[in-house]
């Protein structure tokens, strides 16, 4: 950038008689021209700002675009361009604004845990089921302001589980081994908070899903979704 | 744009319809369309690259994100190592396989070591900090889009819709000029009346912006944080007088499009909530708010729950309003009057969200939203109000009059 020698910061009033003139009326040391009054600009400035405009314009529309594209329901058009539309989306704009809708998941799920451990005379022992979605529970009530650790940590790991398994347990796309890793690293980390870390060496997960009554009808018998042993791993333990 | 109260047009197109008195008179017509077109074009690209307007809409979006953001950090201290960190059975290994898919980004997976992690926890709150308070904004802002971005994207599923609301805001901010008023960059610039063009005496400024860039860079392609260093250091130098106002028409035109691409933000939320509940059985026989009510992970309160939960007339009414008014947001909010009506059902609905269901930091996030809509008029008394209000209260505990009279219920 070349350096301003004069006070009047670049003004040169013989090129712009409109700078010029506002300049005039100014003190000498203070700023000469506001750069932000669109009156002191220049035809030359105008026009290369309002190009400038219309490029901004055009790229909010086309954000939009997307945007509208990626959260309406899969149509013609955005099937046409899906490719376009996750370069663009993701991994910053992605939303889904699916809440509670188009109805809500009326059934309450449990997510218990079991684990077998090695005990202290060398056997293989199985514990008790433990509540992971009681606990869960019991430090949301009563708080106005609950922890992602107890509102979202084993809940979305179970979606996460559901979106990538069949109801046969078998995987239904590659997200299926992350999914029960996480799970399995959840389960290990809290029997580990419980104080129970010693020789863990499998986990063992069952989803008691509690439907929630309609009103005025009484409640139904839940259904237990149990999953099989999942033999643990060194570094799930930290 | 669309929150603003459009104003005097700026002036440099010939107004269309002239006094009649001091033209000559040559009996003519209005212009031909195509010109009153072409002037109507060319007035709003004035306007766009023109004097902001929206400041402090914008500076409320700055101090509440930023606030919303600075509490959910402050708010898991003592759980963040198992969050984000070095504790989470989401382990950096399995954070860099999800986010491969989808070209995610974290700071916080640039080391696996634990002094990483809190040195960007401290850095995170630092950051926010001086975002929420205004200083050196433009820079502050691009470091809390950064963090925004590295925490949600570092444990990706314990992220909720208040989360996403917050990442996009993060985003959209960072092209805004939120921090022209209720910052502390406004009130240095009217102490010593410096001037916004760069130049020197900006010198810290250039410094922070640069802290800024290294940490985007960490995130993006190499070059792209050599462009970034480029621009930022031009900021030591005075620019030539044209292209210090093409500067100024940029930085306007871009906030302009991004508070409209904010305003638009928020009506696509709405109406997609509305219209995917609009499908649903529940919510056209009443009874999703039943259902909503009697979900045990939304329940922080489950005797409030089940008086909420009463009646039939009042379960219907509950769900009718909800859908009805997300659908109706896109269109009510740019009526003059009837934006008032739907402005306040959102904040109440947001309200009973944030204690019934136990979601205060979405609640806040759709708030912000919905307030982005009230006109600056508005937004001046409520400030004029809080800090009258904050003086009384001050005056009444300290029992002397406030000597610095600084009201500060929106500033901090």
């Amino acid at each position: 950038m070349p350096a301003q020698e004069t006070p009047v910061a670049g003004v040169d009033p013989a090129a712009d008689p409109a700078a010029g003139r506002a300049a005039d009326k100014l003190p000498p040391a203070g700023p000469a021209v506001d750069p932000e009054d669109p009156d002191a600009r220049s035809p030359r400035v105008q026009l290369v700002a309002a190009l400038l405009a219309v490029l901004l314009v055009v790229g909010a529309g086309f954000h939009l675009l997307f945007v509208s594209l990626h959260v309406a329901p899969e149509n013609q058009a955005s099937r046409k361009y899906s490719e376009d539309i996750r370069g663009w989306i993701f991994p910053l704009f992605e939303q889904n604004w699916k809440l509670f809708a188009p109805d809500i998941l009326a059934v309450n799920v449990r997510l218990n845990a079991r684990v077998q451990y090695r005990a202290a005379d060398g056997t293989v022992r199985e514990s008790a089921w433990t509540d992971l979605t009681g606990d869960d529970i019991a430090h949301i009530q009563g708080n106005p302001f609950p922890s992602k650790a107890d509102q979202n940590l084993v809940r979305r790991a179970w979606d996460f589980y559901l979106g990538s398994h069949n109801a046969d347990e078998s995987p239904a796309n590659n997200q299926a081994e992350l999914a029960e890793e996480y799970l399995r690293r959840i389960v290990v980390k809290r029997f580990q908070d419980a104080g129970r870390a010693d020789g863990i060496v499998a986990v063992q997960l069952r989803a008691v899903s509690t439907p929630i009554a309609a009103p005025g009808s009484s409640p139904t018998q839940p259904t237990v979704r149990e999953l099989g042993w999942w033999e643990t791993k060194r570094d799930d333990f930290r | 744009m669309t929150s603003v109260d459009p104003g005097p047009a700026s002036g440099h197109v010939p107004a269309p319809a002239a006094p009649a008195d001091d033209a000559p008179k040559p009996a003519r017509g209005r212009p031909p369309l195509d010109v009153r077109l072409a002037e109507g074009l060319l007035a709003l690209l004035g306007r766009i690259t023109g004097r902001p307007r929206g400041l402090y809409q914008a500076a409320l979006l700055r101090i509440g994100f930023g606030g919303v953001f600075l509490a959910a950090l402050l708010r898991e201290f003592l759980n963040r190592r198992e969050i984000w960190g070095d504790r989470s059975p989401w382990s950096p290994d399995m954070a860099r396989r999800l986010l491969g898919g989808i070209d995610g980004v974290s700071i916080l997976l640039v080391r696996d070591e634990r002094w990483w992690f809190e040195l960007m926890f401290a850095v995170a709150v630092l950051a926010t900090t001086l975002f929420v308070l205004g200083w050196h904004t433009r820079a502050t802002s691009v470091l809390f889009c950064v963090m925004v971005v590295s925490f949600n994207s570092r444990s990706l599923l314990m992220t909720d819709s208040g989360d996403t609301v917050l990442l996009l805001m993060s985003f959209y901010l960072m092209f805004t000029a939120c921090g022209r008023v209720w910052s502390l960059d406004a009130r240095r610039a009217r102490r010593t009346g410096q001037t916004r063009s760069p130049g020197p005496g900006h010198e810290w400024g250039v410094f922070v912006a640069l802290f800024a860039v290294v940490a985007a860079g960490l995130l993006l392609p190499w070059w792209a944080s050599l462009v970034g260093a480029a621009i930022v250091l031009t900021g030591m130098w005075r620019l030539p007088l044209e292209l210090e106002q093409l500067r100024a028409a940029l930085v306007a035109a871009m906030h302009h499009c991004a508070l409209f691409v904010i305003a638009a933000q928020v009506c696509v939320i709405y109406a997609a909530a509305g219209l995917f509940k609009v499908q649903g059985k529940t919510w056209q026989d009443g009874t999703a708010m039943h259902y909503a009510l009697n979900l045990e992970y939304f329940q922080p309160f489950p005797a409030l729950s089940g008086v909420v939960d009463g009646g039939e007339v009042w379960g219907t009414a509950l769900a009718y309003v909800t859908v009805f008014t997300q659908v109706g947001f896109a269109f009510l909010v740019f009526a003059k009057r009837a934006k008032y009506v739907v402005i306040a059902i959102m904040l109440g609905m947001h309200l009973g969200i944030a204690v019934l269901l136990g979601l205060p930091a979405f609640s806040a996030a759709m708030a912000l939203g919905d307030l982005v809509f009230l006109p600056t008029a508005f937004l001046l008394f409520v400030r004029a109000q809080g800090g009258r209000a904050g003086r009384w209260v001050g005056g009444r505990l300290r029992a002397r009059p406030d000597a610095e009279g600084a009201p500060r219920t929106l500033d901090a």
